[in-house]
């Protein structure tokens, strides 16, 4: 059977329901290929999931603490606009076109910096995972005695 | 008197830059006792079992359970418990079960186990890198601290001008051993941390125990496969030196890495604790026909990668654990 096969009857499979045939058939595919083993095991919970699940029902007390927080919400509402009203508008408003300039210089001048400091090489592209792992492989047969390289990061 | 105090002054300032330039540190050093060194360098060797977690705490990944069998120095067996994927020597994500060069891999996917029998490591390498430690590497003790209810000594190791640092915890007891290996890189990322468990030393059998044969129904994913050596193709690597205090540790014409059909050329350089390897990959090397005339780089946590196609159509490959300016370096040797 195919990978794609196989997936047809891994809900199946989980719950019983298959023949003994097709059960071995599936238990042997599983027992080669990562990809369909992996499949197996994010669905083999389903069906634990499902016979413990049943829709919570809101209390009375969850009801009265959400018009208090909206109570809340509306009161809150209120303050901030009485405050912005008394901004110095006059003020800002003219010290904004050189207050905008001083920005952009000092935003100018970083950018240089760190396009200065930059390496002269340029970033690579793609996964190299393949490469890391042949390197480990040969350098954990130098007899160096870490053993992380038994578990590649992704 | 004028000339008495220039003298002075130039004795004063060649101390001043001795000291600021690690010198003292360096005299502490040698005084170091040896019995870490001796700890450290019999680590691999040890008849010992014991269960080890070991965490990558920058990634994502769980923690990986092992169990290790070494009744022989030169035969261990690791079996990885709760394993959610076997990416070791192999493909990612690949169906299951293979023999590469250096170890016999079986991965159970639905057992979550995979276990893995290394077969015999390549002595002269592993001596060669045993004398490069001992020449290279620096030791301080970093603090004393009690752990899993036992006294350990912290003692730190690094390589001027090289990436790791290396935390090994050792025991303050007669028969002195690690239990715990920090590894962190540059920017003080802790990289791996690997925790010993249920450490019990085993007499040395008298001969390495005969690896099991694999099951009928194992596959051979990727065997890797050996080429004639070609002398000019170690002399157009000699080239690109390496970094101070790394050395070429072995040369070897074998089938790319990246999957391919196809031989490439492969070196292993190492300071003793630090190694990368550079690749020389063929012009028919997808690879190499992706790398680009101009140098690229990327950095890892755990070290670099890096390509720059030749004029000639192949492409040089670093990867592994150089601090990105010195992989520039080597790299610009064409």
């Amino acid at each position: 059977m195919t990978c794609t096969e196989i997936r047809r009857y891994l809900s199946d499979y989980l719950e019983g329901t298959l023949a003994p045939e097709q059960a071995q058939q599936v238990e042997r595919h599983l027992q080669t290929c990562i990809t369909c083993a992996q499949e197996c095991r994010a669905l083999e919970w389903v069906p634990l999931l499902l016979g413990q699940w049943s829709p919570p029902v809101p209390s009375e007390q969850i009801w009265a603490g959400i018009e208090a927080r909206l109570r809340a919400g509306s009161a809150w509402q209120v303050a901030p606009t009485e405050r912005t009203s008394r901004l110095p508008w006059r003020v800002f408003t003219r010290w904004l076109p050189a207050a905008t300039l001083a920005a952009v210089a000092v935003s100018a001048l970083i950018a240089l910096f760190v396009w200065r400091a930059q390496p002269t090489y340029l970033p690579l592209n793609g996964s190299y995972s393949s490469y890391w792992q042949a390197h480990r492989q040969w350098a954990r047969s130098g007899g160096t005695s870490e053993l992380y390289p038994y578990v590649e990061a992704q | 008197m004028q000339t008495m105090k220039a003298r002075w002054l130039a004795w004063v300032m060649v101390w001043l830059v001795l000291s600021l330039s690690g010198c003292h540190r360096q005299t502490t050093l040698t005084h170091a006792p040896a019995i870490w060194k001796q700890a450290i360098l019999s680590d691999a060797n040890r008849t010992c079992q014991m269960e080890v977690q070991v965490q990558i705490p920058h990634s994502e990944q769980l923690p990986a359970l092992l169990k290790v069998y070494r009744p022989h120095p030169d035969y261990t067996e690791i079996i990885e418990q709760g394993a959610e994927s076997c990416l070791i020597g192999g493909r990612e994500y690949r169906p299951a079960t293979y023999l590469t060069e250096s170890e016999r891999i079986r991965w159970l996917p639905l057992e979550r186990r995979c276990i893995v029998i290394p077969r015999l490591p390549g002595k002269s390498i592993e001596a060669y890198i045993q004398q490069l430690f001992e020449r290279n590497v620096r030791l301080r003790e970093v603090e004393r601290a009690e752990w899993q209810g036992k006294q350990w000594t912290v003692v730190e190791a690094w390589v001027e001008g090289g990436y790791l640092r290396k935390r090994y915890w050792i025991t303050t007891s007669s028969a002195p051993y690690v239990g715990r290996i920090q590894t962190y890189n540059p920017q003080g990322t802790l990289l791996c941390d690997e925790q010993r468990f249920r450490y019990q030393p085993l007499p040395i059998s008298a001969t390495p125990p005969a690896p099991p044969m694999p099951p009928s129904d194992w596959k051979i994913e990727r065997p890797v496969q050996l080429g004639p050596f070609d002398p000019k193709l170690g002399f157009k690597l000699s080239r690109y030196q390496p970094p101070k205090g790394y050395e070429r540790v072995e040369v070897l014409k074998r089938s790319c890495p990246c999957g391919g059909e196809h031989f490439a050329v492969g070196a292993l350089y190492s300071n003793g604790l630090d190694s990368f390897t550079l690749f020389l990959l063929p012009a028919e090397c997808p690879d190499a026909q992706r790398a680009d005339r101009r140098l690229r780089l990327s950095e890892q946590p755990e070290g670099v990668v890096a390509t720059i196609r030749l004029a000639d159509g192949r492409a040089l490959l670093l990867v592994g654990e150089i601090q990105p300016q010195y992989a520039a370096q080597m790299m610009s040797g064409e």
